[in-house]
């Protein structure tokens, strides 16, 4: 009496504080079952408590000695208790003691019964296990250093707190000041364990809980070491709860404690004779089975007896400290047991909900989803999402989820990795077991089957499903429908507000479901903020599955417009400073342009038809997009600024009886001129090529000195004509001039400045 | 069957497809004689393979649309890392080349407006001459005025096709382009040191072109106004293939087609049209739409000498939109080529545009679907086809005979059910001669086969036929017949003559 007494003392240290951290938040006063707890009242009545009692039979582990009915196997399988591996390593031998003399007192709401509690307790027993629990020893790596502060950030925004309490006073990032924030009403999971553990044990906790809490109730956060170790430090950095002295020494009679291999041992013996093998999984006790108690069906359900009891019974009988609803639930389940039938896939989702505690942040068939109050912890990491109300940082409703996504991606969310596309949003969805929670994709599949199937052409290969008509209607060019003001792609931005990033469309949506929402948002995901961009269009099934060819081959496609940066295209010298060689479709030149781009802005481009170079410009080159990948094959402009249109002659002509009169109007082929392509020399600046009635002719431009201009060098081989061979500059109003030969070959150079 | 999709072409794809499929499951699979084994590229290298050609070294050389050449050092590798290939850039600044070809110490590429030689001058593995070695056609502007080629015929000419215009050009200032659309449509042909000279008219998209193992150049077109379904045609001067709107130019003094520009009659079948329509030669193989072709590309002749299998001196021919590979035999009957094409390896990654063969006898694809769309899922890449040594069981040859056609098997059959006309079934059909984009498989009826007679050693069957028709696609199915070894049906049990000539 006096332990127990002393034990009520510890409680009191621990709620005493006026503490804000949340693992001195005041915890519920019985076994805390989060379906429960979130679903059921004094107010229900008794058809609908039945359901709830049903819930505790399975949560509080009944079935786990009470053997249920053949037909109520699957649905009351129990859960798994915490694995008791190393726990010599992860907690003191008092703390230990206290857990088997009373749990309740040390891991508050926790819903293991004390077997202790009854009168005729055997101090020796207790004695025997502790020393056989503690040494339980399994060395806890340890965490690297933690920060505090950025610990509590994420407490606070990654969605611990949709089950855990907040800190008193913590004021979510971004969250406006005048916002108050609302009283929590649904109770919070306790962090009790968190005083008990070591940072090193409890950073290895929150790592992989479902290692040590094989239920799978905790699921993973996917926290990196670095974020179990903040977070750790974070959770002990609250005023610790110490075990006062005169406690210590009651228990332990003033002694250290020292294992005693005998003792523990013995204590083994003690572990599977109180049935505790029932619930924990214990090195050495993996292949004992355990004596079943009397059948579920046999309970008496009347009488408040047994586990049910008023008090503690008798050693050895757990005790739970229920609350009066929850022991008036559990009546209900038994008194109608034999009327309950196996769960219905639907049945089943839902109860699988609550067990994990879904609901905690989803809402499916109008059901759960988080209290107004814990709202405000579901934290964003783009401002920019605040606008999108609750779709901003809230999970999704789970409704029709079955036919919204691939059994892919259900995987990648429930137990995998990369399956966020909400960026903006920094709740994470936890990782929970396939074992535990895989049976829900089938499920979710069969109950949300469309009764009218959604018919949606997806094989790429009708003429209208060409992917680069759906990339058009992504962007926000004059066709588009602008998805990308909203959604981003590739990891680039949206153009506004966040919403999901389309780059993984396809390996996530099942595209029946794609097309039911685009073509009626509302009707298919109501509330949600996607507008009916298929209203009254016409060609709504071709467009929506362009849209999917294009989503399908995005990895290898550009983007839409208004994503793609307006230079994404743009030619720039490479770092060794070699001139661009590129031919294209030229404003300014026509088809066969060839258009060389020299280091420092200055430009010039060579028409291969007309055989002559016929524009020059400073700045910046070209933007090779219509060449590289339009397929309308959109001519390039010469970018910079300055276009000099170069004289409309050909250079070379023949004097018409020694004196120009006029110069021949016909250019390239016409005049004589054959292109016979360039070289590029050392530094890659290009030589054209060309023969002009017998003489060959290589024609060059480079930069002058700081870029002033371009020098030409034209150098002729071959005869003179007969009639002499004039020579006109490039520059508009260029005057003709005699060639001069020496030895078959002739040398002009010119300066172009403008 | 054909009648109950008439209107919807791809379900009636998808369905033969799938019928495709189940049949390939209950049997072998085409992986286990051909793997595919796709390339690791190099980050953010777009590969869109439209031109291949392996260099006398072995290494393989690869033009890519964007406008530049890549070189493989070691395009035998099987690594997962793309630098264990040792990718290095050759040449760019091109204007979408659509092929690629070593000839005489050089690359040989065509670009939109010229057949370019790409010279290393200086043996520093980039190219530093860009020769024009052929142009003399008209660029508009228009974006399907693709140039492809070049392919060398034995005699060292140099053959390139052009694509029409479909729409008009582009317009720009200072470019006048008055002679906008000459030789569009056209095979063109340049003889060393000559000139590039028009040879034959009638193409809308002939993207491919190659030789087969004789050196005689053939192409491949799309399906499309004039065109019904894909053809491969054999090019040589002065034969009209069919398409009208190169007519245009059939008048020009360079012509070898004069005489030609004549309203053709309306209402006709392609059959009729050999006779009705001046000049019009059809093609030596139609690959009937959806069933085993929908956009016939590239043309690679097996030359390996038997290391890529039991085909050797066939045709294989690229499918852009279904992504496959088909394979065709050819022969010779009155003069002219006719033949037979069968079903090869589906499942390419993307668009397959060209084919090559390595050193090692395995075969290179490129792909691209930019502009179009394709059943594989990828926008672009390039993968390797290796035989495995395992020999398929196929119909390796289908000769027309006089009474019926002769079949030859890469295994000996199983006597019982090759010998059984019941294993057998067959229809013949043509097309339309329109104006009006594709066509409908017309006039179709059933052949009867009166006899199926096997040699003895198992490797041939001569089926005597009923009903056979001279302009007509002869669809073979072969699903009952088995292998002597196993029991194995035909790895693909179709075939498509198109029987152009009765041998007599």
């Amino acid at each position: 009496m006096k332990v127990a007494f002393a034990v009520f003392g510890l409680m009191f240290v621990g709620t005493g504080w006026v503490s804000a951290h949340p693992a001195q938040a005041l915890p519920v006063d019985y076994p805390l079952v989060v379906g429960f707890e979130r679903f059921y009242s004094a107010d229900d009545d008794e058809t609908y408590l039945v359901e709830g009692g049903m819930l505790l039979l399975n949560e509080l582990n009944c079935v786990r000695c009470h053997k249920p009915p053949e037909k109520l196997k699957t649905r009351l399988q129990g859960r798994q208790g915490t694995n008791l591996e190393g726990v010599g390593s992860r907690m003191d031998a008092l703390d230990i003691e206290l857990m088997i003399r009373n749990p309740r007192f040390v891991k508050r709401g926790t819903i293991m019964p004390s077997l202790f509690a009854g009168a005729d307790r055997n101090l020796e027993d207790i004695k025997a296990l502790k020393h056989y629990l503690a040494s339980q020893k399994k060395k806890v790596k340890v965490m690297p250093k933690g920060d505090e502060e950025e610990g509590r950030v994420l407490y606070h925004e990654t969605g611990c707190v949709a089950c855990h309490a907040p800190e008193t006073g913590y004021r979510p990032k971004g969250l406006p000041e005048g916002v108050k924030l609302e009283l929590l009403g649904l109770p919070s999971v306790p962090l009790s364990m968190v005083d008990r553990y070591s940072r090193d044990a409890l950073g290895r906790f929150l790592l992989s809980p479902q290692h040590l809490r094989p239920s799978g109730r905790m699921p993973g956060m996917k926290l990196s070491e670095q974020e179990a170790a903040n977070l750790a430090t974070y959770l002990k950095s609250g005023p610790q709860v110490k075990i006062p002295k005169e406690l210590q020494s009651e228990i332990d009679g003033g002694n250290q404690f020292v294992l005693d291999a005998k003792l523990a041992k013995r204590g083994h013996e003690v572990f599977l004779k109180k049935k505790c093998v029932a619930c924990h999984a214990a090195p050495g006790s993996e292949k004992l089975s355990v004596k079943s108690a009397k059948a579920l069906a046999e309970l008496e359900f009347v009488k408040r007896a047994g586990c049910l009891a008023e008090v503690p019974s008798e050693g050895g009988v757990p005790w739970f400290y229920l609350d009066e609803l929850q022991i008036k639930a559990m009546q209900l389940a038994l008194k109608y047991l034999s009327k309950q039938g196996n769960e219905s896939l639907a049945q089943k989702i839902d109860h699988t909900m609550m067990r994990y505690d879904c609901y905690a942040c989803h809402s499916r068939d109008g059901k759960g989803g988080p209290e107004t109050s814990r709202e405000p912890f579901f934290g964003v990491r783009d401002i920019g999402a605040m606008s999108l109300g609750r779709w901003g940082n809230l999970a999704p409703p789970l409704d029709m989820v079955g036919r919204k996504l691939t059994p892919e991606w259900f995987e990648k969310m429930l137990w995998g990795e990369g399956g966020e596309v909400r960026p903006y949003v920094s709740t994470r969805m936890p990782q929970f077991s396939k074992a535990d929670v895989g049976h829900l994709i089938a499920a979710f599949e069969k109950v949300d089957v469309k009764e009218v199937p959604m018919e949606i052409d997806v094989s790429g290969l009708p003429k209208y499903q060409r992917g680069h008509f759906g990339r058009d209607l992504m962007g926000t060019n004059e066709k588009g429908l602008g998805c990308v003001n909203c959604h981003g792609l590739k990891g680039v931005k949206s153009l506004g507000a966040p919403v999901i990033d389309l780059t993984h469309t396809v390996q996530r949506l099942r595209p029946e479901y794609f097309k039911e929402l685009l073509l009626d948002p509302q009707a298919t995901n109501p509330g949600t903020l996607m507008p009916p961009m298929f209203l009254e269009r016409k060609k709504a099934n071709q467009e929506i599955e362009q849209l999917w060819t294009y989503l399908k081959e995005i990895d290898q496609r550009r983007l839409p417009d208004g994503l793609l940066k307006g230079d994404d295209y743009e030619m720039k010298p490479d770092k060794e400073g070699r001139p661009i060689v590129f031919r294209t479709f030229l404003e300014g030149v026509g088809t066969q342009a060839i258009a060389v781009g020299f280091p420092g802005g200055i430009n010039a481009a060579f028409d291969a038809e007309e055989v002559r170079w016929k524009i020059a410009w400073r700045g910046k080159f070209v933007d090779a997009l219509g060449t590289w990948d339009d397929r309308y094959c959109t001519p390039a402009v010469p970018l910079g600024e300055k276009v000099e249109v170069l004289g409309d002659w050909m250079p070379l002509g023949e004097w018409n009886s020694g004196v120009l009169k006029q110069v021949p109007e016909s250019l390239g082929p016409e005049a004589g001129f054959e292109m016979k392509g360039f070289r590029l020399d050392k530094q890659g600046v290009p030589t054209f090529l060309y023969q002009w009635k017998g003489i060959s002719v290589e024609d060059r431009l480079e930069p002058m000195k700081q870029n002033k201009g371009l020098k030409r060098t034209v150098v002729l081989t071959g005869k003179n004509k007969e009639m002499g061979t004039y020579f006109r500059g490039l520059k508009k109003g260029s005057k003709v001039k005699t060639v001069k030969f020496e030895n078959e070959k002739a040398v002009i150079e010119e300066v172009l400045t403008w | 069957m054909v009648n109950l999709f008439k209107k919807n072409r791809v379900k009636r794809f998808v369905s033969i497809l799938m019928l495709g499929m189940a049949w390939g499951k209950l049997q072998a699979d085409e992986s286990d004689y051909y793997q595919l084994m796709p390339y690791p590229l190099p980050q953010g290298l777009k590969m869109e393979a439209s031109g291949l050609a392996v260099l006398p070294d072995g290494r393989l050389a690869v033009a890519i649309r964007k406008g530049e050449v890549w070189i493989l050092e070691n395009p035998t590798e099987t690594s997962k890392e793309a630098k264990d290939y040792k990718w290095k850039r050759f040449a760019a600044g091109l204007h979408e080349p659509l092929g690629l070809t070593w000839h005489d110490g050089a690359l040989y590429t065509t670009q939109r407006s010229e057949v370019t030689r790409l010279q290393d001058s200086d043996g520093d593995g980039v190219a530093d001459v860009y020769l024009t070695a052929a142009k003399g056609w008209a660029v508009s502007g228009n974006y399907h005025e693709y140039a492809y080629g070049p392919v060398f015929d034995p005699k060292g000419n140099m053959w390139i096709t052009l694509n029409i215009n479909i729409g008009s050009g582009q317009k720009m200032t200072g470019f006048k382009g008055t002679e906008k659309y000459h030789w569009r449509g056209w095979s063109m042909m340049q003889k060393p040191g000559g000139k590039l000279k028009p040879m034959s008219a009638g193409m809308r998209s002939p993207f491919g072109i190659g030789t087969n193992a004789s050196g005689d150049v053939f192409a491949t077109d799309q399906q499309g106004n004039w065109w019904a379904a894909g053809p491969l045609i054999h090019l040589r001067k002065g034969v009209f293939h069919g398409h009208q709107d190169s007519l245009r130019d059939a008048e020009r003094l360079e012509s070898p087609l004069k005489g030609l520009a004549v309203k053709p009659p309306k209402g006709i079948t392609t059959a009729q049209a050999v006779k009705q329509v001046k000049g019009y030669v059809p093609p030596a193989v139609w690959f009937p739409y959806n069933k085993i072709g929908n956009s016939t590309t590239g043309i690679r002749c097996d030359r390996t000498g038997g290391k890529f299998g039991p085909f050797e001196n066939q045709l294989f021919i690229g499918e852009f939109t279904m992504s496959f590979i088909s394979r065709v035999f050819l022969e010779k009957v009155k003069g002219e080529y006719q033949g037979a094409c069968f079903h090869f390896r589906k499942g390419m990654q993307s668009a397959v545009l060209q084919m090559e063969y390595l050193q090692d006898g395995s075969m290179v694809i490129g792909e691209s679907n930019r502009g179009w769309n394709s059943l594989g899922t990828r926008s672009y890449g390039l993968e390797r086809l290796v035989w495995t040594g395992k020999m398929p069981f196929e119909i390796k040859t289908m000769e027309a005979q006089p009474k019926g056609f002769r079949l030859t098997f890469t295994k000996p059959v199983d006597m019982k059910t090759a010998g059984s006309v019941k294993s057998y079934a067959m229809s013949s059909y043509t097309y339309p001669y329109q104006q009006a984009y594709g066509g409908d498989e017309l006039d179709t009826k059933q052949v009867k086969i009166v006899s199926a007679e096997v040699s003895e050693d198992g490797m041939n069957v001569l089926l005597l036929c009923e009903g056979l028709r001279e302009g007509y696609v002869h669809e073979l199915h072969t699903e009952g017949v088995k292998a002597k070894d196993g029991g194995l049906h035909l790895l693909h049990p179709e075939a498509f003559y198109t029987l152009n000539a009765i041998p007599e």
